[in-house]
């Protein structure tokens, strides 16, 4: 599953679109939309850092979000600093800095894409040039360029509960005026739908690579349930007969038929537990 | 260098994270002026990025990311007790270089570190200095290539040669260079240094077809290694980690074969033998990052915090493997490693 987290309505509006994303009405704390087929879960957080990690938290929760999974967060940002950030412009934020505590994270960027990439910074209210007094002034001096909005770094740090580094993407698009408190919604649907494409064949990708992600074939639980009744296993004998299995099971071995063979010479089920750890050595080097 | 551009993946070293401290390091802007097209960012500490929570250690591999760093505090750290100290009394190890761009599937390292991305110290003449402040003291046997393959990132680094130069002229110091790199190239271009040994790791080609992803094959470690010795360098085979496979026998005698054929036994450093063993905590990270992995999900024993193959199987690789070289290796010169206590 692909969750897509977006602050504000006119955000989500162009992916509901382009993806045909169903409202799920069952949800009531947060406007969520869906879709089985491409297995995409998008919620719309409201602005700021509690709402975003709330609405995150929540929907990963009830959706058990984690390995295979992915999540993006996207919206409309302002653009600090001279010679980039276009209004329009689409990025792919490589580093997110909270404001408030100077903490930083880094999504992993392993995933190939055509986006621009800069460092986003996350404060608790829209950036305003009118403020640049009140403003941090080191921001401003240490970047020659930045990305500024109230959301991803709360994003970032709810979804690691959830997800890996590499599971995260934050994308943003810098707003018309470069300060998001101005940003009408007709601006923000029309900026965000700009990209569609490109976010979507990215999505694609995504899908494509979660399904790769190893989970393991699993151990017969009927069957080694009903051998550790017959060898009378303890849980640290149940633990070693299930690492055998496993081990089989990658190794192309038919611990099958050597449990059977087991079962036809040695008599089991076994008749008391002296009897079960000495079959238990055996079954271990057959399996071996 | 291997290529790692498959799929939707980025390509190797892709991006290039830069602590502050060292962003005017002469070796950090050696670094950029190589990858050029890498994009950089700037951190204030490579734990920042190599030790965040819930790291992918595979995925990562897919797409290695550099971290150029400087390292405070200590610098070299006592041989630990699942490596052989080939008789030496001082044996220490270092590492100026963290993780490998080999990705074999038995690695310590992915149960070691929390990260696949490497990072490179450029702070070497930290390293340095401590070294002579330690040889002040006594002598030292020094392993530069644990948590690494320093020799497979020499065009990287050239932190190989900057360590040859070190030490030559230090007779107290000996280095051991362990690698699966088979770079005749550095060995042609590069003059040998007394007490510099080059421990070239074996494994039988099935082993590495199965679990040493993206190293040279047996082949091509045998003709660097042959290159090697023919040029007057030390040079040790590590039969280090025994990996156990079917018919593993005939595995490891074919190997044997393969390596004596061109490899003389009497111009041989030394030789190691020893099964694979790890420690449990790093197992227990392995097992939980490559839950589809054989050879990591073997059904290990644990004696003494140390997970290795049952008493019995390893003392069968393991007698086997070293009645075979005792063929052709004299007894002095065969060591295998045995656990303390």
């Amino acid at each position: 599953m692909i969750y897509i987290f977006t602050a504000a309505c006119y955000e989500a509006s162009a992916w509901i679109a382009h993806f045909q994303l169903k409202k799920d009405v069952g949800q009531t704390r947060f406007q969520t939309f869906y879709s089985e087929n491409a297995k995409l879960c998008l919620t719309v957080t409201g602005a700021g850092m509690i709402s975003a990690a709330a609405a995150v938290s929540s929907i990963c929760t009830a959706n058990g979000a984690g390995k295979g999974d992915f999540l993006i967060h996207a919206g409309i940002c302002a653009a600090v600093g001279a010679g980039r950030g276009a209004a329009g412009e689409l990025f792919y934020c490589h580093k997110i800095t909270e404001l408030t505590t100077g903490r930083q994270f880094y999504p992993d960027v392993l995933y190939r894409h055509g986006f621009c990439e800069a460092e986003l910074v996350t404060g608790a209210k829209p950036w305003d040039t009118s403020e640049t007094a009140r403003a941090p002034v080191f921001l401003e001096e240490e970047k020659p360029f930045f990305l500024f909005d109230t959301e991803a770094a709360a994003v970032y740090q709810a979804g690691s509960y959830f997800f890996a580094p590499h599971q995260m993407a934050f994308f943003k698009i810098v707003s018309d005026c470069r300060e998001t408190a101005a940003v009408t919604p007709e601006q923000g649907k029309r900026l965000t739908g700009l990209h569609m494409e490109d976010l979507a064949d990215y999505v694609k990708m995504l899908d494509k690579a979660g399904r790769k992600e190893g989970q393991g074939e699993p151990v017969p639980e009927v069957l080694l349930k009903q051998l550790c009744r017959d060898l009378y296993c303890s849980a640290a004998m149940e633990a070693s007969l299930r690492q055998h299995i496993r081990y089989c099971i990658l190794a192309g071995i038919d611990y099958e038929g050597r449990i059977l063979k087991m079962y036809r010479e040695n008599g089991l089920p076994c008749r008391n537990k002296r009897e079960g750890k000495r079959c238990f050595e055996e079954l271990k080097r057959r399996l071996l | 260098m291997k290529s790692l551009r498959e799929d939707c993946y980025n390509s190797f070293f892709s991006h290039i994270y830069v602590e502050q401290a060292v962003k005017n390091h002469p070796r950090t802007k050696q670094a950029l002026a190589r990858f050029q097209d890498a994009r950089v960012i700037e951190i204030g500490h490579y734990k920042d990025v190599f030790c965040r929570r819930g790291q992918d250690f595979l995925q990562q591999h897919r797409s290695q990311k550099l971290i150029l760093a400087g390292k405070p505090g200590t610098l070299l750290y006592p041989g630990a007790a699942v490596c052989p100290s080939f008789g030496n009394d001082h044996f220490y190890y270092t590492s100026c270089v963290m993780n490998c761009i080999y990705n074999c599937e038995y690695c310590y390292l992915k149960g070691m570190y929390p990260s696949a991305n490497i990072v490179w110290f450029v702070n070497l003449e930290d390293f340095f200095s401590e070294t002579d402040r330690m040889l002040k003291q006594h002598p030292m046997y020094l392993c530069i290539s644990y948590d690494t393959d320093l020799l497979a990132m020499e065009a990287v680094t050239g932190y190989v040669r900057e360590w040859m130069r070190f030490a030559d002229s230090r007779e107290q110091l000996k280095l051991e260079i362990r690698t699966k790199c088979a770079d005749r190239s550095f060995f042609e271009q590069t003059e040998p240094v007394c007490g510099v040994v080059f421990a070239f790791t074996m494994s039988p080609q099935r082993v590495i077809e199965a679990y040493e992803h993206g190293t040279p094959s047996l082949a091509q470690r045998i003709d660097c290694a042959a290159e090697a010795v023919r040029r007057g360098f030390s040079v040790r085979l590590c039969f280090d980690p025994m990996i156990y496979v079917p018919d593993w026998e005939a595995e490891y005698d074919r190997m044997l074969e393969q390596i004596f054929r061109k490899l003389p036994a009497g111009r041989l450093s030394d030789v190691s033998v020893g099964t694979f063993r790890v420690p449990q905590d790093y197992l227990k990270n392995m097992r939980r990052q490559e839950p589809d992995s054989a050879v990591v999900q073997f059904p290990y024993q644990n004696c003494g915090g140390v997970y290795q193959y049952p008493a019995d199987l390893a003392g069968r690789m393991e007698g086997y493997l070293t009645k075979r070289l005792a063929e052709e290796i004299p007894e002095d010169k065969l060591f295998l490693w045995k656990q303390e206590g």
